[in-house]
């Protein structure tokens, strides 16, 4: 389905990003990886076997924009198009009532999660206009749809993408190229034992328990089960998707 | 069990309209023209399948971004 089709990832070290990897490559997809550090990508490409001219490493912070600009180019200039965009980058902050947040932390999920998110579709979105073709999909969160208490900057970074997402949509409609929005929710990764020990640090099992409970089928999301989601709206089989949030979240939202 | 919401598709539901009509009801779709069926088709196929498995009471917007504006 999404054979030869070329895919930039961001936040492709870890979790759903990681995993999003996985799912492109085994579709036959070439996909550049972006991230911080070179490293963790180079593991990345091992651990999945990556065949050689058919994946690009570029280490980059998607919080400066040249350097955003320059992984959109290489993956340009080594693959000649992008035909897909997992817009996925993203930190969680701290868990802080909003009377307690710390500058820092809230200038870090600005930049990451909003700046990088930006830039990201900024870039892309010149390169797809004139292609007049491509698919966009950023990661968005429940955070983005619901309130939930102690993710104040995180929350209104995940709205933010919500924005972000509908407003590029309308932009580019006609162009051919189509940007919508996932929601995933508790995915089994490595931020949700940040968040899960910044909840309860004494015992981020019973936090886990209690998140759990809030999702109707009683379970965590594993990172299969939003890639799926990803796969699909990157594929023209949802051509006539844009401007849309979807809620991958084992029916917290509904 | 989930919902779509589709925009306007191209059905036979569609041919006793006027088409000046038509028209300005395409124009209300960002991206340009009516859906066609096959592209309700297939997001109902996905929704269907082990793909979705975690997407449960969830509306999806099948649209041209006419819910987006």
């Amino acid at each position: 389905m999404l054979n030869n089709k070329v895919v930039i990832i961001t936040g492709a070290a870890n979790g759903i990003g990681k995993e999003a990897v996985k799912g492109f490559a085994n579709q036959g997809a070439k996909v550049a990886l972006i991230d911080l550090d070179m490293a963790a990508l180079e593991k990345v490409a091992q651990e999945f076997n990556l065949q050689k001219g058919n994946y690009l490493l570029l280490p980059a912070d998607v919080t400066i924009e040249e350097q955003v600009e320059q992984y959109v180019q290489k993956t340009k200039d080594t693959f000649g198009k992008i035909d897909v965009f997992f817009n996925n980058a993203g930190v969680e902050g701290v868990i802080s009532l909003i009377t307690e947040y710390p500058a820092k932390a809230l200038d870090s999920i600005v930049n990451v999660n909003i700046k990088g998110i930006f830039y990201g579709l900024k870039h892309v979105l010149r390169l797809m206009a004139e292609q007049k073709s491509g698919s966009i999909i950023n990661t968005s969160s429940i955070g983005g749809l619901r309130g939930m208490p102690c993710t104040s900057a995180y929350c209104a970074s995940k709205y933010a993408i919500i924005g972000l997402t509908k407003c590029a949509a309308l932009e580019f409609a006609g162009s051919g190229v189509r940007v919508n929005a996932i929601c995933p929710a508790m995915v089994n990764t490595r931020m949700m034992r940040s968040i899960e020990a910044g909840m309860n640090s004494d015992d981020p099992d019973a936090a886990k328990d209690q998140y759990t409970n809030m999702i109707p089928v009683g379970r965590y999301a594993e990172p299969d089960d939003i890639i799926q989601s990803v796969l699909f709206l990157a594929s023209e089989k949802a051509s006539f998707i844009t401007g849309a949030v979807l809620a991958v979240d084992g029916g917290l939202t509904a | 069990m989930n919902a779509i919401a589709p925009g306007y598709i191209w059905t036979p539901l569609l041919l006793n309209v006027n088409a000046d009509k038509v028209k300005a009801a395409e124009n209300l779709h960002p991206i340009g023209r009516f859906g066609k069926p096959e592209e309700i088709a297939n997001v109902v196929s996905f929704l269907a399948s082990d793909e979705a498995s975690f997407i449960v009471g969830a509306t999806i917007s099948v649209d041209g971004g006419y819910t987006a504006q």
